[in-house]
């Protein structure tokens, strides 16, 4: 029996719980967490279940690979959501758990297609997740800071900021570990840690960015505004890197371009 | 209000320019530094800096250290050593970097064709050039200092500190001072046969501490797609980004004007003599696939066989108005090869070798890297790439320390990164 064609039950529980959770969300109840944990369990199980089949771990083809995504982002944006009582931050990472889901289960030809060679490894579910859990959290820092310079009284700057800079934190080391990930894979992959890919030297602006505010922040606590106006010039190095890398010159040679 | 700790002075802050050492005074040092660095990248004919092999890069890292320490000891009595280990020295070196950087991840990273100016001032090699390095050893005192500073003595908040900070000394360190000591060597083998022997870049033959016998290499191809020709210059029309139409029996799909329908696809093709196609055993043959192509513009309907090219098969193609219908070279899928390793010692092995998973041996990591592409799945050769590199250990115990200082950041947040600078202020 192809583990497979249980799928549809185990997404369906999991979505049934994510979607009550994020209900029970909004209105500030306290059983949010345990209900959207329920889901995870639901995936999880369903990636046991799978595994147990396959005899080996489903990391091999797209369908396995956007399962893996959804366990990840789901579980990770908990942890976060439970840590620093940032609800959006579940609600941002089950939303996309749930596309990721939905569509595997809808697209069963998805199921078995291979991956291509160089992305078959233990270490890309965990190295986009982590990416994508940043580049959340600094989007979200980087907003907070807009509607900070908008507010006009100075106490309200400070809340902004205050918010994004916690943002900040978590997201700066989320994407720490995007890129440590992505060096340790690297090694694995291609036989160095770092090779100045372009997307790679981009990541890493992206990281001194960050890394530079938090800096400024510990040097001069009493600047508010500029520290504000900053995040937001950050997060433009931020954009570069997410969508803009390919369109350079220097992305001839780069690994990171799929669009072939 | 705490009292300021007694055994780390507080510079003097007032006074003339370079008595209060701030973010201006930062800037202005790392900017004559990078100056420097563009001096000596003209001065050398746009040769970079050269990558020291053992012992001498172990030597200099050893000297590097000592004067890290030893420029420790004396910042305690204040003066510029004491601003060369603070934040704003980090940041003018952040600044230099990000701009160097951001050179580096626009313009393309290998020697031009012609030389220029831009390549003499190394903006094709940044991370070897001369400002580059330089700003890096600067950001590697700044942050040696501060280490040695916030860890000695040991205190709250030390080992917070140390963690994603000394993953980062250690990483950046071992990578620059061990960055001579990388080996990349290409091994090429047929089935069959084994070697000892590879090419370093530089086309240096090397002979290697280990051998290698290919006992079988395996590729497999993901279905062909369709790909589209213009027929009156020969030009690709089909672009990135365009729909891709994998050629299975009864697929069908849409590229801009044409309607595609698949009707019949054969593997390692053989031209029968009725002009159609059945499957063969020349591993070496290409796909052959009957398509019904339909041009919604001007109405008009194609039938008939396409084949990919290869060499003892003519590619054949189905021609709808100006627009040649033919089948693409197939992507691999996976390709590994099963190998037997021997040792110095006389010991052997064997392994299985596909990319993702290097193979190990004598202190080697032997990577897949490639096969005879014209050949395919017929290819009976295949092609490795060793790499030594006796710095890894060092860094990635950098790269395990910032992983454990990133995991802090993220359960401990804002608040517990800057809680001394809340409590000091």
């Amino acid at each position: 029996m192809n583990a497979w064609s249980h799928l549809p039950v185990f997404a369906a529980t999991a979505g049934a719980c994510w979607a009550a959770a994020l209900a029970l969300d909004a209105r500030g109840h306290r059983a949010a967490p345990w209900v959207h944990a329920a889901g995870v369990a639901a995936v999880a199980g369903f990636v046991a279940l799978l595994a147990w089949s396959l005899g080996r771990p489903p990391l091999r083809t797209l369908g396995e690979t956007r399962l893996m995504y959804a366990l990840w982002l789901s579980l990770a944006g908990a942890v976060v959501a439970a840590r620093w009582r940032m609800p959006w931050v579940r609600a941002y990472a089950t939303v996309t758990a749930a596309a990721f889901l939905g569509f595997t289960a809808m697209h069963p030809e998805t199921h078995d297609k291979t991956l291509m060679p160089a992305l078959r490894s233990a270490w890309f579910v965990p190295h986009v997740s982590v990416y994508l859990l940043a580049y959340a959290l600094l989007s979200a820092a980087s907003l907070a800071g807009l509607r900070g310079l908008l507010r006009r009284d100075e106490a309200g700057a400070r809340e902004a900021l205050r918010v994004a800079d916690n943002a900040v934190v978590i997201g700066f080391g989320f994407l720490t570990l995007g890129l440590s990930f992505g060096a340790l894979w690297a090694k694995e992959a291609w036989g160095h840690y770092w090779a100045w890919d372009p997307k790679e030297t981009w990541a890493l602006l992206t990281w001194l960015g960050y890394l530079s505010h938090l800096h400024l922040r510990a040097l001069r606590r009493d600047l508010v505004r500029p520290a504000l106006a900053y995040l937001v010039a950050a997060w433009v190095v931020l954009l570069l890197c997410w969508f803009g890398v390919n369109y350079f010159p220097s992305a001839e040679t780069s690994v990171h371009t799929y669009a072939r | 209000m705490h009292e300021s700790i007694p055994d780390i002075p507080t510079r003097e802050r007032s006074g003339a320019f370079w008595v209060k050492f701030g973010g201006a005074q930062a800037a202005c040092a790392v900017g004559g530094l990078v100056a420097t660095g563009v001096a000596l990248q003209l001065a050398l004919d746009g040769r970079g800096v050269p990558a020291p092999a053992w012992p001498y890069g172990g030597a200099l890292l050893a000297a590097f250290c000592a004067l890290i320490a030893l420029a420790a000891r004396l910042s305690r009595a204040g003066g510029l050593l004491l601003a060369l280990s603070e934040v704003p020295v980090t940041l003018a070196c952040f600044g230099a970097l990000g701009a160097l950087g951001a050179v580096a991840g626009t313009l393309p990273q290998h020697p031009p064709a012609e030389p220029s100016l831009a390549a003499k001032l190394g903006a094709h090699a940044v991370t070897t050039s001369w400002p580059f390095v330089l700003t890096l050893l600067l950001l590697l005192t700044n942050l040696g200092i501060a280490l040695l500073r916030r860890i000695f003595p040991w205190r709250a908040g030390s080992a917070r500190f140390a963690l994603g900070h000394l993953g980062l000394w250690l990483a950046l360190a071992a990578g620059t001072f061990g960055s001579g000591d990388i080996e990349r060597v290409r091994l090429e083998v047929r089935e069959g046969a084994a070697t000892v022997h590879g090419v370093a870049p530089d086309g240096t033959p090397v002979e290697m501490p280990f051998g290698l016998r290919l006992l079988d290499f395996r590729l497999e191809e993901y279905p062909p797609a369709l790909t589209y020709l213009d027929t009156e210059n020969g030009a690709m029309l089909w672009q990135k980004g365009d729909p891709r139409l994998e050629v299975v029996p009864g697929a069908s799909g849409a590229w801009k004007h044409l309607r595609v329908e698949v009707e019949e696809v054969v593997p390692r093709a053989v031209a029968t003599p009725e002009g159609g196609y059945a499957a063969g055993v020349n591993p070496d043959a290409p796909s052959a696939a009957r398509l019904t192509v339909a041009d919604t513009v001007s109405g008009k309907t194609e039938r008939g066989w396409v084949v990919g090219g290869a060499a003892e098969t003519l590619p054949k193609s189905l021609v709808v108005g100006r627009v040649a219908v033919t089948l693409a070279k197939p992507r691999p899928k996976s390709f590994l090869s099963q190998v037997t390793l021997f040792t110095p010692d006389g010991a052997s092995r064997d392994a299985t070798i596909e990319v993702n998973a290097p193979a190990s041996v004598a202190g080697w990591r032997v990577y897949q890297l490639g096969y005879d592409d014209k050949r395919g799945p017929g290819s009976d050769l295949s092609t490795f790439e060793a790499v030594r590199d006796p710095w890894l250990p060092a860094v990635y115990a950098g790269i395990f320390l910032l992983i454990a200082g990133a995991a802090g950041m993220i359960l401990g947040g804002s608040k517990a990164l800057f809680a001394e600078k809340e409590e000091t202020r």
